[in-house]
């Protein structure tokens, strides 16, 4: 029995020495965006949130048997045709996001269906640290920076204050604001989403009430962040551009980003509570 | 326990053939353009162009690179054309869309227009690029195999194929824009671009194909 865990852990470090051999570049950029980019600092957390995940479920694996399984050669030749094809296009996404495939392919072919099957969400889950394409983030930037202007202008008239909406401008009568990127909240939107994926699957029961939360949080975040948005136009209205540069401004992102959390608890507590009435309603 | 080892070995093998295959240096073939861009004509249609430099250099990686602007008579409002060539592409040395200039310049809205030119229709991206006050309407669009193509997800899956069939990568840029002005409104510039490109693309075409 132990000679058989020795050849298993060689195995393992063969085949992760071998995986780390190949990917080396993809994660050595990987770890560079995550230093570079504050919206992709959440990176470094994600690897740990999905081993977390697997240790978790440490009994389970222990008393499922390996079995490997030739299916599971098809998904890794999937992921190493990303790999090339990604080299060939020079799409740095692509041969990140084949690292996953690979490694459930691997997984798949080595250890079989029903191992797969209980780690294919802690390895899917990092898919969240894969930095996204810039055409991708650019593309929900634009959007939900129009979005913004034109629902802070609307809140604002409502609330009688003289504004003048121009695309992403914004005309007070004592300052022109634009709505920048960074205003937008999209610098959290993607932790958000990653933070509401690992909490639905940690506190609902039922995939229904996963998924609803899921959903759920990308308004929760983008209606938060306009909330913020109105409330720094309203305060500028009032006490002029230096509220810009005070504190006030600088932590009003991070105090948005936990209030978003906040809501967050919120959604799931009562997703949670009407998932189980209806369970409980189907199990009579 | 005979089929976990011969596994195992296809994995280690599949893994280390792939890590070997893909170190292997690869340089894509260069193919120049059929033309220098250099000779591109300063007068067409009734267009005059002259060279311009150090404007906003979108895509400095370039390997032929032509920033003029055009004028016509009677019309003051200039045309800003800047049409660069990649003769091979890699990971450092890439198109970039025009789309995203950076220096501050940002656009709310983008939508592709279809021109009528002699040899047919072509798609070409619309967008209002802006900066504070300043605006500019630009007409943008890709030439790879002789195609104009705006869509960019259409381009990187055509840049795929012709990288893992042909091993070529090589690419044009076209942008062309105009000032946006009180006196001269975003119709206008729409409505002369288009004049311009309708006798700019079948010139175009004698260079790139």
């Amino acid at each position: 029995m132990e000679k058989n865990k020795i050849i298993t852990f060689i195995k393992f470090g063969v085949v992760s020495m071998l995986v780390l051999f190949l990917y080396f570049p993809e994660l050595r950029s990987m770890v560079i965006d995550w230093s570079d980019k504050k919206e992709y600092s959440h990176g470094f957390l994600i690897p740990l949130i999905s081993g977390y995940v697997i240790w978790t479920n440490r009994e389970k694996l222990r008393n499922i048997p390996a079995i490997p399984d030739i299916k599971g050669l098809f998904i890794m030749m999937a992921g190493i045709f990303l790999l090339v094809s990604g080299s060939v296009a020079f799409e740095p996404f692509t041969r990140r996001f084949s690292l996953i495939i690979t490694i459930l392919g691997l997984v798949y072919l080595l250890l079989g269906s029903r191992i797969y099957k209980v780690l294919l969400f802690p390895i899917g889950y990092l898919f969240f640290m894969i930095p996204l394409p810039y055409i991708i983030i650019k593309s929900v930037s634009v959007s939900l920076r129009l979005v913004g202007a034109k629902v802070t202008y609307n809140v604002l008239s409502l609330l009688g204050m003289p504004i003048i909406q121009d695309g992403a401008n914004l005309e007070l009568p004592n300052i022109s604001l634009v709505v920048g990127d960074l205003c937008t909240g999209i610098l959290s939107l993607v932790a958000i989403t990653a933070i509401s994926v690992i909490y639905a699957y940690f506190t609902q029961k039922s995939l229904t009430a996963k998924v609803s939360l899921v959903f759920l949080a990308i308004p929760i975040a983008i209606l938060s962040n306009m909330a913020r948005l109105v409330m720094t136009v309203g305060l500028v209205y009032f006490y002029g551009e230096s509220i810009l540069g005070k504190v006030i401004h600088q932590f009003h992102g991070t105090v948005n980003f936990l209030f978003t959390l906040i809501l967050l608890v919120i959604a799931g507590n009562i997703i949670k509570k009407i998932d189980m009435r209806i369970l409980s309603r189907s199990s009579k | 326990m005979k089929k976990k080892n011969i596994y195992f070995a296809i994995a280690c093998a599949i893994l280390i053939i792939a890590g070997l295959y893909l170190r292997i240096p690869r340089e894509a073939s260069g193919i120049p353009p059929s033309q220098p861009l250099a000779d591109f004509p300063f007068e067409f249609s009734g267009f005059r162009g002259k060279s311009i430099f150090s404007y906003n250099n979108y895509n400095a990686s370039a390997d032929q690179s032509v920033q003029r602007i055009y004028k016509k008579e009677g019309v003051d409002m200039p045309v800003y054309v800047f049409l660069e060539y990649w003769d091979s592409q890699s990971e450092t040395k890439r198109v970039v869309s025009p789309r995203y200039p950076g220096s501050g310049w940002e656009y709310y809205w983008i939508k592709t227009r279809t021109l009528s030119v002699d040899s047919g229709s072509v798609n070409l991206k619309e967008f209002l690029n802006e900066r504070g006050t300043k605006k500019e309407l630009v007409y943008y669009c890709f030439i790879i195999d002789g195609k104009i193509i705006s869509d960019e997800y259409q381009l990187r899956l055509r840049s795929f194929l012709n990288s893992m069939l042909y091993g070529r990568s090589n690419i044009a840029v076209l942008r062309v824009s105009m000032p946006v002005t009180e006196q001269w409104s975003v119709e206008n510039a729409e409505s002369f671009e288009e004049n311009f490109l309708k006798a700019l693309l079948p010139v175009l075409r004698e260079y790139i194909n």
